[in-house]
């Protein structure tokens, strides 16, 4: 036998062992990688929070969830986000409860302005848990910070993108307010304020502001009456502004529907796809919108400076975009990040 | 052949084929047994991390009957008060409670977890609720107690929507496990079957590699085999470093060869030897020949010439006569016939004059004392015969056989066929001899002893080697004899087929 069949035969022996471990590894990293090991992260976290939204599904809320577990993540903390426990309405409220009752170390909520939202944040607060409210504010509450536009900020920026819109034919701005929101006089009287500024002699007699605020009493009646008002010739404004993500959508696709486009402007709120296209199209104008990061990273930082300094700021500001035709691209690529 | 250096074998070389086949079988056995046994063991290890992962040391069902046990306690007592209730809340209360102490209370990046800690925690805010809600019973606070009631049973709803949530979690997990663990298998599977593909490849090649190390040397030697079959025996084949059953073969195949080969060379060297012996001894025999013939019929002449001279001129001096020039005319015709034929072969009937003409000289010379008769079949007179055979014989009568007998000496010669050969006696009625001395002069032993002064110096010994070398055979010659003074017979019997040789070679 030749020497060298002996070295042929290790040589494809070594390659076999060779390959197998290689295949092996291969294996079990993909196993790995696919599935196998969130199952088998067991990080231990200092602190649980729980992240209260008032919509679950909002883009806006995902958002902020997102940006907040990131955040959460590199302080050692782990934020739930608590909702769509049943098929039942179990509404914030019954979320804060149960928060409460399974003793998280935090809570941050959108307040809805009720009394008893109030009463279960101080209750929050007697037992040790500190509240965080973002977008809206309680400042009667026993909340611990705010992070959010305040509502002047808020006001100021509506009413500068309204002026952008208006031309002579202007005459029914339509301000569709949050129902329940704390800010929502403050907002729109520094919107009306803005506006009114900005706008000629001539025109101020002939331009009527008005605020709308839907009192939703069953699930769908909010986009009933969006419709009538769109579809009304009476009613339809010149230009309606949305200050949350679903009333934006919802006006776009009546808009759409009732082929008002052109004649209605929609200033929408958050870039949720629908109000992006639209303003790629140029069918919807503008869009203001907040920088959710900022918000997700400024609730976490709040809480683990109450924790570490035993208090924390009572405001967290964070910044107003505005997206229009121009620099829709920026936010799109930013939202597919 | 040129010898091969020997080489060491190699680890595989010193192996049987019997030992290589079942060291490959049980390899390649052991290695897949082992890729299996590997593979088995990744499935289990899969299986037991799920299992870990997944395991909740709680039954769910248990730990809500024992919570719907706790709240129906609560409302039982608030409702009757009874003692028995109070005592099934207590029982049940502990219960629960070594149940919530399996939960997780650890904050992880796991749904599950999270929601088993929530329970956990839940469960406990509730336990103090109810608690307050029974000593506030027992101290008959109704206010404090409905209030505590209602709040208890808020967190009792919110308990079991979790716990059923934690359910439909469970649920859903337990087939989303069992959707990864079936992509899990299959591509275990797919690595698995790829890892067998590729050992299964190798192991081909390994066995093919080994094989060939069989089938080569088998090869090699049928090569061999054939180019031996064909003559050629200057083969290459290294059998040197196979050990096993085809190299015990070849070596025995090379062994072979080698001898064979060996063999080939020696009996050509010595029948070349033989060739060249036999070539020189041919040579030698030759020159020897013609030396013996130059140096045989240098010898005949001077005395007998001289001899012969004398009795002429004796002759002439006292006659003066016919007879004395018809002497010397024989004289003159045997001393030509002598010279001329000196070196050349010769006709029967030459010779047979030639031995004429010398029983008449010495007739002359001895006045008539022999009688001499011949009797010849002319048929044989163009027999060749190397020069000077028959007057020899001859003289060897006269000298040997008549000269001292007191009867009177008689010489014949016959020339005549007998049996398919010629015979040519030459027969006397003198001396006779014994058969020793007959034996004697045929070995050639009288060749010394004979005198020469008397004769034409050839004697019996260079006749028979004459007749030797011209025809090629020995016992050409015959001398009987029936005993002293019985007279002598010299035969010469020159077989047919030597008569026919030697006339096609002149």
């Amino acid at each position: 036998m030749k020497k060298n069949t002996v070295y042929y035969a290790l040589a494809a022996l070594v390659c076999a062992i060779f390959l197998t471990i290689i295949g092996w590894r291969y294996y079990i990293r993909t196993i790995e990688k696919n599935e196998w090991g969130e199952l088998g992260n067991n990080k231990e976290y200092t602190h649980h929070y729980a992240m209260i939204p008032d919509d679950s599904d909002s883009e806006l809320w995902q958002d902020i969830y997102q940006s907040a577990r990131e955040e959460a993540e590199s302080q050692g903390a782990y934020v739930e986000l608590l909702c769509d426990w049943a098929v039942s309405d179990y509404d914030p409220l019954s979320y804060v409860n149960i928060a409460i009752a399974a003793k998280v170390d935090g809570i941050i909520l959108k307040p809805d302005g009720t009394k008893k939202m109030q009463e279960a944040i101080n209750a929050a607060d007697e037992s040790g848990i500190p509240v965080i409210t973002v977008l809206d504010d309680d400042t009667t509450s026993a909340r611990k910070s705010f992070v959010g536009v305040n509502s002047y900020q808020m006001g100021t920026t509506y009413g500068r993108q309204i002026l952008t819109c208006v031309d002579d034919e202007t005459e029914n701005i339509t301000v569709l307010l949050n129902y329940g929101d704390s800010g929502n006089d403050l907002i729109f009287k520094e919107l009306k304020a803005t506006v009114l500024e900005g706008l000629s002699e001539t025109q101020k007699s002939s331009v009527k502001i008005q605020p709308l605020t839907f009192l939703s009493s069953s699930t769908f009646d909010t986009e009933e009456d969006i419709r009538d008002l769109i579809n009304d010739e009476s009613t339809r404004p010149d230009i309606l502004v949305c200050m949350n993500e679903k009333d934006g959508e919802r006006a776009y696709h009546a808009m759409v529907d009732y082929n008002q486009v052109g004649s209605v402007d929609i200033i929408g709120y958050y870039q949720s796809e629908t109000i992006l296209d639209a303003i790629e199209r140029g069918t919807v104008p503008m869009a203001v919108t907040l920088d959710t990061k900022q918000i997700g990273q400024r609730c976490i930082e709040a809480l683990e400076e109450y924790y570490s300094m035993g208090y924390a700021s009572s405001y967290f500001s964070v910044d107003l975009n505005i997206i229009t035709r121009q620099n829709v691209d920026q936010f799109r690529s930013a939202a597919d990040q | 052949m040129k010898k091969n250096e020997p080489k060491k074998p190699g680890l595989t070389g010193r192996l049987s084929i019997r030992a290589k086949l079942l060291i490959t079988f049980v390899l390649t056995a052991a290695f897949m047994f082992l890729i299996n046994i590997m593979l088995y063991n990744e499935i289990n290890r899969s299986m037991r991390q799920l299992d870990e992962v997944y395991a909740t040391n709680v039954s769910l069902n248990e730990l809500t009957e024992c919570l719907e046990g706790t709240q129906d306690d609560v409302l039982e007592y608030l409702n009757t008060k009874s003692s028995d209730s109070l005592e099934d809340y207590y029982r049940n209360v502990q219960l629960f409670r070594d149940m919530l102490e399996q939960l997780n209370d650890r904050t992880v990046d796991n749904e599950m977890k999270i929601l088993e800690k929530n329970i956990r925690s839940m469960s406990e805010t509730y336990l103090e609720l109810t608690d307050e809600t029974i000593q506030a019973k027992r101290g008959r606070n109704v206010e404090r107690y409905k209030a505590a009631y209602n709040e208890e049973f808020l967190n009792y709803q919110y308990i079991r929507t979790a716990i059923d949530r934690l359910n439909n979690l469970q649920f859903q997990n337990n087939s989303d496990n069992y959707q990864i663990m079936l992509s899990s298998l299959n591509y275990m599977e797919f690595v698995s079957s790829a890892i067998v593909v590729a050992v299964a490849v190798v192991n081909l090649l390994i066995l093919m590699l080994l094989i060939q190390t069989i089938t080569e040397p088998l090869r090699m030697l049928a090569r061999s085999a054939n180019q031996v079959a064909e003559g050629n025996f200057d083969i290459q084949l290294d059998d040197s470093r196979n050990q096993d059953e085809v190299g015990v073969v070849t070596h025995a195949f090379v062994k072979m060869v080698y001898s064979i080969r060996e063999y080939i060379a020696r009996t050509k060297e010595s029948m070349e030897k033989e060739q060249k012996m036999m070539e020189r001894e041919l040579l030698m025999e030759t020159h020897l020949k013609d030396a013996q013939l130059k140096y045989l019929q240098a010898q005949i002449n001077p005395h007998f010439l001289f001899n012969s001279l004398n009795a002429g001129a004796q002759l002439a001096m006292m006659e003066d006569a016919e007879k004395t020039s018809i002497f010397l005319e024989k004289m003159a015709d045997f001393f030509r016939y002598n010279v001329r034929k000196m070196e050349e072969t010769t006709t029967l009937a030459e010779e047979i004059e030639a031995v004429d003409n010398y029983v008449y000289i010495l007739n002359v010379r001895f006045a008539g004392e022999i009688q001499y008769e011949k009797n010849i079949v002319p048929y044989f007179n163009d027999v060749q015969l190397p020069s000077m055979i028959l007057q020899p014989l001859v003289e060897n009568a006269v000298n040997h056989g008549i000269r001292n007998v007191e009867w009177e000496g008689r010489i014949r010669l016959d020339v005549e066929p007998v049996d398919q050969a010629l015979v040519i006696r030459v027969s006397d009625n003198g001396q006779g001899m014994t058969q020793e001395r007959i034996r004697e002069i045929l070995e050639g032993g009288m060749r010394k002893s004979s005198s020469l002064r008397d004769s034409t110096g050839i004697g019996m010994d260079n006749v028979i080697n004459r007749l030797e070398l011209f025809f090629g055979r020995k016992g050409l010659l015959q001398i009987y004899s029936d005993g002293p003074d019985k007279g002598t017979e010299v035969r010469i019997v020159i077989p047919r087929e030597l008569l026919n040789q030697n006339n096609k070679k002149m």
